[in-house]
């Protein structure tokens, strides 16, 4: 199995502000293997965008280790080792799409021939290398996340991070778009941690869910995903899709908050 | 229905009373603004002095004394209605009468011009001749044709052996030394020379009275088509009686002027305004007395001045004889 | 073609407005003295071109310098306040305050400074278009959005490559507009300081003094000459901005 790309142990994160200190996240800890699709799901302010980012060594942890390709999260974001895709496009509305995606490789300080021509090779990843001398703006919303994608991509990492990438778009792109997805990450072979509100999305894309409770969040439980790969558009018409589906509303739906059962495999708190 | 017959004549008396001052029957104060070419000073004393004491009131006038200001001219607030007799120099009535503006001069009341070019005796220039070559600063809008006449009369070309400068309201350019020679009247701009520190010794003072290119500067001028009308004459006259009379007293009793018009605008102080009136009354009154009685306007004076701003441009047709009248001065000289 | 399109309302405007103005001074008889009408303008501007054109030049002069060195400062300054955000909130409402300074009040005082000429007209330009830019210059380069600073965080972007990459690339739009702002200030400030003092060959000493002369067309004529003058630089930066910035002006477009 090889060691965990990603590890989390007992990972918390409390914010300051004036209104008085907010607990985000509470002894969260997770492990992730190479090549996984984990998708992490819960209600609002369960602090899953606080999560990717403390992978991402954007967001510092209060208290907990996180170690990222066995380094700490901070020399892995030094060494490039991940690509990050918001919820928002974030293109430059001042360089063309092909130089959008090209961005990193500047950054990076990569040599002029990888800078010239890695860029059209990961639009024509992403289905839109005759786009690539227009400018974001000209783009539709679903085409600029694709953009985004590829961009995040520049660099071939290990790693990509996702914050609620398709929430903006209507839910045909998204299902879509959802497969290109997991087409570009089998191409690419790129571990995955996929933030959403979206349920069957998660289902879909997935190799593992975790399912995070309301704030304070912490992990309430990690749903396997079995569902055959590669997934197609019948992978959404099966009756195991269904099962699962259910199987994390449910876990969505138990919170002692609410006056719920308590939800299996939460252990002692 | 014999008290009501009695509302008929009492109806006629209040009718009357009512009508009267429009017949012109009875004496009604005549209210009339005057716009002064400056900031209220002793330049103006003799007007202020007339208000204060009485004269104007004894003469049925109510006048509103307006002062100027460095973008107020006097010609276009007449001109404009809004005032009717202003305070200006000749030269700028010409101005205004040659681009078609109906103002007519009705009373001279400086004989002599206060202005003069000051230098350094240090700077080397010891009269107007060595100007040339020279940074020379003077007032613009009309101020300049004397220092300009005095220079053609030097044979100094203004385009192309001096450099003249706009001079600000004050005389820090001179001070500075960053211009030669700068433009002063002798009641104001003089005194802030010296109060500075300067002594007169230091200065050299070129007098356009002297150099025979002096201009008119302060007299009384109206709207011509104003006057035209038989009781605005009367209005002019009676308001012209009180102003002489007025500059009368500021000869006689200087001091008591002075209060006056610290009264109404102590901003330059007691002894500032106690040199104007001093320089003030030398204009109006000389030494050497002048030919022509207070306000009288002098032909051969203003066929000089007149002359002049042909000379220069600030007029471009001939000023003829119609830029002033006497007439208003005859009817103010009887009673 | 579509260009023409674009303009011909405005000039049918300013045809319509100069017809209108005739008509009032005719149909009013308004005298010369306070209101001439355009032909007459034109008439004085034919006459006393080369005078007019000899100080165009001279004052113009004066709002271009002051303008590049008062814009300059403030793009330099505002660069330099951006690297601290804390030192950029704590001197910001001071030039905010400073730049509500009347000029009548500081014109006199450039000219005792910076002497008669076009030293202090110069000054009081750069007072004029150094704050503007500076406010909007510091804007621009701070206002990036949160996600695009996390975006370059997460390429292990450097101080540098964040500031020449999405800082002042996005602070361009700001900026511009506050540079074409100035260019009509700077050309305000040099006739309006003038008048309170200067050469005899400047646009500023002009106005006012046949203005106070009543010779009201040549004051016209000379006023016309500066707007003409301020219009010109007004475009000349515009035309620099959609140069630089085309991308700006296609979006602008749609």
């Amino acid at each position: 199995m090889g060691p965990p790309i990603i590890e989390l142990a007992d990972v918390a994160k409390i914010f300051e502000s004036r209104a008085g200190a907010t607990e985000a996240l509470r002894a969260v800890s997770l492990t992730v293997q190479a090549g996984e699709f984990v998708s992490v799901i819960g209600p609002s302010g369960c602090g899953k965008s606080s999560l990717l980012r403390i992978v991402g060594d954007l967001v510092e942890p209060t208290s907990g280790i996180v170690r990222v390709k066995g380094k700490s999260a901070r020399q892995a974001r030094l060494d490039r080792d991940y690509g990050i895709v918001f919820q928002t496009p974030v293109l430059y509305e001042w360089r063309t799409v092909l130089d959008n995606v090209r961005l990193p490789l500047e950054l990076a300080g990569r040599a002029r021939a990888e800078r010239d021509e890695r860029p059209r090779a990961l639009l024509r990843l992403v289905g839109l290398e005759e786009f690539a001398g227009h400018h974001p703006w000209q783009l539709s919303g679903g085409m600029q996340q694709r953009v985004s994608i590829a961009r995040a991509l520049a660099l071939n990492p290990s790693i990509l991070l996702m914050d609620e990438p398709f929430g903006a778009l209507d839910e045909m792109t998204r299902e879509r778009l959802n497969q290109e997805l997991l087409q570009v990450c089998a191409e690419t072979a790129a571990t995955v941690v996929f933030v959403t509100h979206s349920i069957a999305e998660a289902v879909f894309l997935s190799t593992r869910i975790v399912v995070m409770s309301p704030r304070p969040g912490c992990i309430d439980r990690i749903v396997t995903v079995d569902l055959p790969r590669p997934r197609a558009e019948k992978t959404r018409a099966l009756p195991r899709f269904f099962e699962l589906v259910t199987e994390v509303r449910q876990s969505l739906r138990e919170d002692p908050g609410l006056g719920g059962e308590p939800a299996r495999g939460r252990g002692a708190r | 229905m014999r008290q009501r017959l009695l509302l008929v004549p009492i109806a006629v008396a209040l009718l009357a009373v009512a009508l009267l001052p429009g017949l012109g029957l009875s004496q009604a104060v005549d209210k009339v603004t005057l716009q002064l070419k400056w900031v209220t000073q002793g330049q103006f004393a003799g007007y202020y002095a007339a208000k204060a004491k009485g004269l104007y009131e004894a003469e049925k006038l109510d006048v509103t004394i307006r002062p100027g200001g460095p973008d107020i001219v006097p010609e276009q607030v007449v001109a404009g209605g809004g005032a009717q007799f202003g305070i200006d120099w000749l030269p700028s009535l010409l101005s205004a009468r040659d681009q078609g503006a109906p103002l007519v001069n009705i009373a001279q009341v400086f004989a002599y011009s206060g202005m003069r070019e000051l230098a350094f005796k240090s700077s080397g220039i010891k009269s107007a001749a060595d100007l040339k070559g020279r940074r020379v600063a003077v007032w613009f809008g009309g101020n300049e044709f004397e220092l300009l006449a005095t220079l053609d009369k030097h044979k100094i070309d203004r385009n192309k052996d001096v450099t003249l400068i706009q001079q600000p309201f004050d005389m820090n350019l001179l001070l500075q030394k960053k211009v030669d020679a700068a433009a002063a009247m002798t009641y104001n701009e003089y005194k802030q020379v010296l109060d500075s520190g300067v002594k007169p010794d230091d200065l050299v003072v070129i007098d356009f009275n002297k150099e025979g290119t002096a201009m008119l500067e302060d007299g009384v001028f109206v709207k011509g088509d104003w006057i035209a009308d038989a009781k605005n004459k009367q209005v002019a006259a009676r308001f012209l009686r009180a102003s002489l009379k007025g500059w009368e007293l500021c000869r006689d009793k200087p001091a008591e002027c002075v209060e006056i018009v610290l009264k109404e605008s102590p901003v330059l102080g007691r002894d500032h305004q106690a040199w104007m009136m001093t320089e003030i009354n030398k204009l109006v009154w000389g030494p050497p007395a002048p030919k022509s009685p207070l306000g009288k306007m002098d032909p051969a004076a203003y066929k000089q001045t007149a002359d002049i701003a042909l000379k220069f441009g600030v007029i471009k047709k001939p000023a003829g004889d119609g830029a002033y009248t006497h007439e208003i001065w005859e009817l103010a000289q009887k009673k | 073609m579509s260009r023409v399109r674009e303009y011909a309302p405005a000039a049918l405007v300013l045809v319509a407005g100069v017809l209108a103005w005739e008509a009032v001074v005719y149909l009013f008889a308004i005298q010369f003295y306070l209101l001439p009408a355009p032909h007459v303008i034109v008439q004085s501007l034919r006459e006393t071109y080369p005078l007019l054109v000899e100080a165009g030049v001279y004052t113009f002069t004066e709002a271009v310098v002051g303008w590049v060195l008062g814009c300059g400062g403030g793009i330099l300054a505002a660069m330099a306040a951006s690297r601290s955000p804390e030192l950029a909130r704590l001197v910001l409402p001071y030039a905010v305050a400073s730049a509500s300074v009347p000029i009548i009040a500081l014109a006199p005082l450039a000219i005792v400074w910076f002497g008669v000429e076009q030293g202090s007209k110069i000054a009081i330009v750069v007072l004029m278009t150094f704050f503007p830019t500076f406010v909007s210059t510091l804007r621009g380069l701070l206002s990036v959005a949160p996600q695009s600073l996390e975006l370059m965080e997460s390429y292990a972007a450097s101080d540098q490559q964040v500031f020449w990459k999405l800082r002042l690339p996005h602070s361009l739009p700001m900026v511009f507009t506050s540079l074409r702002a100035c260019a009509t200030l700077a050309m305000i400030g040099a006739v309006v300081s003038e008048f309170f003092g200067g050469p005899v060959k400047s646009l500023g000493v002009y106005i006012k003094s046949t203005a106070s002369l009543f010779q009201t067309r040549q004051a016209w004529s000379a006023i016309l000459v500066a707007c003409a003058l301020g219009l010109l630089f007004y475009f000349a930066v515009a035309l620099v901005e959609r140069w630089v910035m085309p991308w700006h002006f296609e979006r602008r477009e749609r």
